[in-house]
């Protein structure tokens, strides 16, 4: 995969790669394994871990050749324009994705629950099947599935977890301000603190998560609130360490140096990615713990 | 073989060709279906269902008429072979602008009966009654709510029978194949009738063409629908929303009575205690589950059921399953004494909600599908313990009814099986050897 | 913008062998594997076909049990739209946007390889569960809850399978956007683009805007089954029809993602043919871009009988209805474009022509599937049926055909056999018919879809549409030789294959290069092209 340092002017087309096809399997194995073990199969876990494993080696594979192209400097601003305009059309699908569920929840609340109540042209499904049901919001349904819970609070945790969501949304752009400038010691700084309120906001969440199990009854059981709240905030949180990780490696690119004002698309894939993760958390706030 | 497809070929050509030119559809005579146009059918909703369909058909063939005719102009005439040297234009707002216009109007003219239509459609209120119908995996159920009585309409015996694989019988020589049923549901014509329909299990559809009426059934939700019926007559028609393995053969038929015929009927019905009556002769009938009483609920007829009384808060205990689940059947899991009689009855219940779809009511067992029968089975009149771990974790086609219901609720069925249809173990499950089994 | 030649090692060094073929990140070899991908997958769906239509031939059960039909009917319906028709205009897209820009290759080579060889991996996936106990999946290629619970061991891997065929679209998607966006020849603004490339454009905003949500629907059902979750089951606050919301969300754009690139490549045929500048370009972007919108508002148009409350009918059924306009105002600029042209009839132009009659039928049923109360009706039947089939095969299917009997010449630097391939429309284009046609009568007289047997007064038009879907497959192995032979040899094909050809793919040999354009082409080379108004 060696390539030819010097064409900085040219368009990089990279000749064969196998990294692909190793993804490929990586992810089957993974999803093959994710299946078989719901159908609780006993060699299921394995493979599940096995297959991450070969993700995760394709992952460092891949992007390190990318990596090592970039320095070897085989990429001209145009190829830049690419991974950018990637990079952007990637996060408008993340945005779709956590679409669909904030679509269930708002479908949940505006439509389900009255019509349970027997509004518009169910009056029936409150006459007959769902007696005398009252709509509420946060519900656990008709049948009070999952058992009495407590609802999240917007106060507490949460508010806490926007502060140090927020917050970092500023720091990483203070720490891109210092790479625009060349100044390194901002840079690294700002991107640590970055990565440790990041990991804090995880560790945060686990706790709220496990007073919800332990103190709240409130679990992924817990009737439509339940799973609209786990899913949502799960998936966030999900992305919350994913772009901490990533954080990390920037962190790790910065103090190598990797980066210089007019040519660090990584860092600003890396940066973007945060910031969408950031309001995704807003919309969360608003209309999951607040409204 | 093959001629008889030509012949056949040939047939439907010609009627294609007549009913198109014509436009006119077939009357429809429920023994005489349509074959090839929308019926007009018998109801108002139905009428105006064939009139859009008609228009918007009408509509299309005057477009297509322009469009193709364009098309066709220029490929006999515009060819290269006939020497035609090609124009260079590409572009002409006036001509841009009137084809994004006149589909708009024709547009604008075509939604403007639809929505009419569409607000009848939608327009329940005031029935002269009501009947409530629930969908099950795989037949119906039909309650009249007003008069306290319901029960099961599955696929006739002889269409199960000639739908085998391989049965060797000839559909074409079963009456009405696959649009016959035990217990048809009968209903006044000339009445307002409003249908609340829903479902016990995964969504179905019911659907009668001749009365223009589609609507889902949504478990765990009750829709609204209404038919008035204009003519006396047989009206037949099917599921049409996939249910799974026996979709295709849970048909539905109504016979529409003269509001006297249908007065008597019910009455009949009443008295028949248990046995379903048919409709026609007015005798009973022994040839499916048993027709149900139960107290009548809610007086329906009040043009807005808000002078309902609202009867008792739903049994916060009901498991998540409750959806599929109608309420009457969710009675709290802690029920009182647990005596051979209480576990009968509910067994019954269970038995027909649940089992009868595959068992049989008569627990005779469905060898088109290779079911066992419950009367005389090994298994019913086996080792209790064997039986218990069989329904709980179900086998083959067989669900696992521990997931699905109550323990109670499966003493009571099991109960009922070793004790029912002939056969006579005497054992009394208790809810907790369930447990205990689980 | 900076100029596009490319850096590479040496050609001598690219692998050989199948390795050639995992490997490549070359536009051209992973457009062929998808296009042969989605071949096989034709195939396979369509063998599937081939048994509903043979089950179907008269009434009573003769070949399977009714659950598998509905096996059938399931992965019928999920390999021809996943499998066959989506990845061949994917591998269109590959083969052709580069050469049609001016551009080396795709802007995300390696990515690009990805997004074709989950696909396989994917289908493994999901054709795998037919052989697990219980069945494959069995709820129709909508899958709607509480039914689709009920699949046995194969549940979770048909949802794992939709997820890895969603990242491969959305990833080739988003290849395609960076590739217009930032490798097209500085000399071509957007409103020069080829109409295939420009309806390539927004279908891939459309894929990479409902792809994820998919995802979503099918995440929920799976957490619903193994997670104890309540979105779909009304006891615990959820509601069955969400998941309808949510999967035809996705599932509207889709059918338009399925027909947008059809249109652009008619565009590109009966220009070609005409001899002709494309009518109305302009027109027809607006047309394209306006679908799209009215796409994203119109999905409860599949739902008019799950009990919505009026307002929403009322409102879903007009917006459903004015997609009949952009849509009309680019058949209208296609009959514009043949209008005084000089036609001849070569194969793809056949195709194309073929494409704007029995599309256009298929658009006239679908409008009247949107008048709520005819709905009512057709909803579920066979009418609806009809409707798809002649908008996906005799629309979807037929431009694909026609494309690639249009740039075959190309790809391979030979000419097809025009004999075979005539045969293979005309039998094609009878054939479809008498499958398609009788299925609106069946539909109209009350027969419901996906039912493995039917009362016997259904008999006639289902005969008819069983023989003719007989002969329709069975010509499809015309398609294969005709293929086959093209690339074995043939007459050598000119760079300008065709006479009236315009575009830049035109100006390169065919074969062309390894590299479609290692220099960015001249100036000169676009604005040379008439059929682009100035
Ligand atoms: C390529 C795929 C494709 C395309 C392009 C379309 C195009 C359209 N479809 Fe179709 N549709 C499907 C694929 C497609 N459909 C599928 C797969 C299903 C079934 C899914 C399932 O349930 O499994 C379906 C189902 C479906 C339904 C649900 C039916 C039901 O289940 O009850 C409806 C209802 O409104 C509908 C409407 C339309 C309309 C209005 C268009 C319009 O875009 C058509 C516009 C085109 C024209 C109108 C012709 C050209 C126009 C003119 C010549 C101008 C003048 C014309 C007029 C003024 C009328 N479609
Ligand atoms: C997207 C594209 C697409 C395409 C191209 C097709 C192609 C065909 N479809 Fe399609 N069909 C769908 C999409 C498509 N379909 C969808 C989405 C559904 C809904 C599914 C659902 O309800 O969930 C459906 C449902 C559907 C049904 C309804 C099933 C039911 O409701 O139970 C039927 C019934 O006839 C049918 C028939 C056919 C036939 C005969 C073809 C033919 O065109 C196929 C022709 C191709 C071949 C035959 C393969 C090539 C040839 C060979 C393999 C050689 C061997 C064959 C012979 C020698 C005969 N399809
Ligand atoms: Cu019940 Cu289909
Ligand atoms: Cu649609």
């Amino acid at each position: 995969m060696s390539a030819e340092a010097h064409a900085s002017s040219n368009y990089y087309v990279p000749h064969g790669t196998q990294w692909p096809i190793i993804g490929s399997i990586g992810l089957f194995t993974t999803m093959l394994g994710a299946a078989t073990w719901l159908e609780d199969l006993a060699f299921g876990k394995y493979l599940f871990v096995l297959g991450l494993l070969i993700v995760l080696f394709m992952m460092f594979g891949w992007f390190g050749t990318v990596i090592r192209e970039s320095q070897g400097g085989v990429y001209n601003a145009q190829v830049d324009r690419s991974f950018r305009w990637g990079m952007t059309w990637f996060i408008f699908s993340e945005v779709m994705f956590f679409g669909a569920f904030f679509g269930a929840l708002f479908y949940a609340r505006v439509f389900i629950q009255p019509w349970l109540g027997g509004s518009s042209n169910s009056l029936f499904t409150n006459l007959l099947t769902w007696k005398g049901y009252e709509p509420t919001w946060p519900s656990n349904g008709p049948a009070n599935v999952g058992g009495d819970f407590e609802a999240m609070k917007a106060t507490g945790i949460a508010a806490i977890n926007t502060l140090i969501l927020l917050s970092s949304g500023v720091t990483v752009t203070i720490a891109h301000w210092g790479l625009k400038e060349g100044n390194r010691k901002k840079l690294c700084w700002f991107l640590l603190f970055t990565v440790i309120l990041g990991f804090s906001f995880v560790v945060l969440q686990a706790h709220e998560y496990i007073e919800a199990y332990t103190k709240q009854n409130l679990t992924l059981g817990s009737g439509i609130y339940g799973s609209t709240f786990f899913m949502l905030t799960g998936f966030h949180g999900l992305h919350v360490t994913i772009g901490a990780i990533m954080l990390s490696v920037i962190l790790v690119r910065s103090l190598k140096g990797h980066f210089t004002p007019d040519n660090h698309f990584a860092f600003e894939a890396v940066s973007w990615y945060w910031h969408f993760v950031d309001v995704v958390w807003l919309g969360l706030y608003i209309f999951v713990y607040w409204l | 073989m093959v001629i008889n497809i030509f012949r056949n070929a040939f047939r439907s050509a010609m009627i294609t060709v007549l009913t198109f030119m014509s436009g006119a559809a077939f009357a429809s005579d429920a023994d005489m279906p349509s074959s090839i146009n929308m019926p007009q059918g018998v109801t108002p909703i139905s009428h105006n269902a064939w009139w859009i369909h008609m228009f918007a058909f009408w509509v299309c063939v005057g477009i297509g008429v322009v469009v193709f005719g364009l098309m066709i102009w220029s490929i006999i005439f515009h060819r290269k072979s006939a020497g035609y040297k090609a124009a260079h234009f590409h572009d002409n707002t006036f001509f841009e602008v009137t084809w994004t216009i006149i589909p708009f109007i024709i547009l604008i003219a075509l939604s403007i009966p639809a929505a009419k239509g569409l607000v009848r459609i939608y327009d329940a209120s005031e029935p002269d009654m009501t009947v409530k119908i629930t969908g099950y995996q795989w037949k119906w159920q039909y309650d009249y709510l007003q008069d306290g009585f319901s029960y099961f309409s599955m696929l006739a015996a002889d269409s199960a029978k000639a739908s085998r694989l391989d049965s060797g019988i000839d559909p074409a020589s079963v009456p009405h194949y696959l649009r016959d049923v035990d217990h048809p549901l009968v209903v006044p014509v000339d009445e307002k009738i409003r249908l609340l329909i829903t479902s016990n299990d995964v969504i179905h559809s019911w659907y009668v063409p001749d009365f223009a009426e589609k609507t889902d059934a949504i478990p765990g939700f009750v829709n609204q629908a209404w038919i008035k019926v204009e003519k006396p007559g047989i009206y037949r028609g099917g599921c049409t929303e996939l249910c799974g393995r026996w979709h295709g053969f849970m048909p539905i038929v109504v016979v529409a009575e003269s509001r006297d015929d249908y007065q008597k009927w019910v009455a009949a019905v009443k008295a028949g205690g248990g046995a379903y009556i048919n409709p026609q002769t007015l005798q009973p009938e022994q040839n499916g589950s048993p027709v149900e009483f139960a107290p009548a609920v809610l007086n329906f007829n009040a043009p807005t059921a808000a002078a309902a009384p609202v009867s008792a808060p739903v049994a916060t205990a009901a498991p998540a399953q409750a959806a599929n689940k109608p309420a009457e059947a969710a009675t709290p899991a802690s029920s009182s004494a647990w005596t051979m009689q209480i576990a009968m009855t509910r067994g019954k219940q269970v038995f027909d909600q649940n089992c009868a779809a595959c068992h049989m009511p008569d627990g005779k067992g469905n060898p088109a599908m290779s079911v066992p029968a419950i009367a005389g089975g090994p298994v019913p009149n086996g080792p209790l313990a064997a039986h218990i771990s069989l329904v709980l974790q179900g086998k083959g086609i067989m669900p696992a009814w521990g997931k699905i219901l109550k323990d109670d609720d499966l003493a009571a069925v099991i109960t009922y099986e070793r004790n029912a249809f002939g056969n006579h173990t005497g054992d009394l499950v208790k809810p907790a050897q369930i447990k205990a089994a689980r | 913008m900076s100029n596009t030649a490319v850096a590479h090692e040496h050609h001598s060094e690219h692998p050989s062998g199948i390795w050639r073929w995992i490997s490549t990140t070359n536009h051209k070899d992973i457009g062929t594997l998808y296009l042969f991908f989605s071949l096989l997958m034709f195939f396979v769906g369509g063998s599937f076909a081939m048994m509903i239509r043979a089950e179907l031939f008269e009434p009573g059960m003769q070949l399977v049990d009714p659950l598998f039909f509905n096996e059938l009917t399931t992965m019928h319906g999920l390999i021809m739209i996943f499998g066959a028709i989506m990845p061949a205009f994917v591998g269109l897209a590959n083969w052709m946007i580069p050469m049609m820009i001016g551009a080396p290759d795709m802007a995300l080579p390696r990515m690009n390889n990805w997004s074709f060889w989950l696909l396989p991996f994917a289908f493994l996936l999901l054709l795998s569960t037919t052989l697990m106990p219980g069945g494959g999946p069995a709820g129709g290629w909508t899958m709607y809850p509480p039914l689709f619970l009920q699949t046995g061991m194969a549940f979770p891997f048909v949802i794992f399978a939709i997820h890895l065929m969603g990242i491969s679209s959305v990833m080739g998607a988003i290849n395609v956007i960076a590739t217009i966006l930032n490798l097209r020849s500085k000399d071509m603004p957007l409103m020069k683009m080829p109409m295939f490339v420009r309806s390539w454009l927004i279908t891939a905003y459309l894929l990479i805007a409902v792809m994820p949500v998919l995802a979503g629907a099918v995440t929920m059902m799976l957490t619903d089954r193994y997670f104890g979750t309540s979105f779909f089951n009304a006891a615990g606050g959820g509601d069955p029809v969400l998941y309808q919301h949510v999967f035809w969300f996705f599932g509207h754009p889709e059918v338009y993602i399925m027909i947008l690139p059809a249109f652009g490549i008619i565009s590109e045929i009966i220009a070609t043919f005409s001899r002709k500048p494309l009518f109305g370009y302009t027109s027809m972007v607006y047309a394209i871009a306006s679908i799209a919108f009215l796409s994203f508002i119109v999905w409860a148009h599949h739902m008019f009988t799950v009990g919505m409350p009026l307002a929403a009918e009322l409102f879903f059924m007009f917006s459903t209805m004015l997609i009949a306009v952009p849509t009309g105002v680019k058949v209208f600029n296609w009959l514009a474009t043949m209008w005084q042209g000089s036609l001849t009839f070569e194969t793809p132009m056949l195709f194309a022509i073929a494409f704007v009659f029995l599309f256009t039928i298929g658009g006239f049923s679908g409008v009247m599937l949107a008048l709520v109360p005819a709905d009512y009706q057709y909803h579920q039947t066979y009418f609806v049926v009809a409707h798809f089939h002649y908008v996906l095969v005799t629309g979807a299917a037929f431009a694909i055909m026609g494309a690639v009997y249009y740039w075959l010449p190309k790809w391979t630097g030979h000419m097809y056999n025009e004999t075979l391939a005539k045969w293979h429309f005309w039998l094609s284009v009878i054939a479809v018919n008498v499958l398609f046609f009788p299925m609106h009568f069946l539909g109209l007289a009350g027969m419901p879809r996906r039912i493995p047997d039917y009362p016997v007064q259904f008999t006639d038009f289902n005969m008819l549409a069983s023989i003719g879907g007989f002969v329709f497959g069975a010509s499809q192995l015309l398609l294969v030789a005709g293929v086959i032979v093209c690339i074995r040899g043939g007459k050598k094909a000119e760079a300008r294959a065709w006479e009236g050809a315009h575009g830049l793919e035109w100006t390169l040999s065919s074969p062309p290069p390894y590299h479609s354009f290692t220099e960015p082409p001249p100036a000169s080379a676009i604005w040379a092209q008439p059929y682009r108004p100035e």
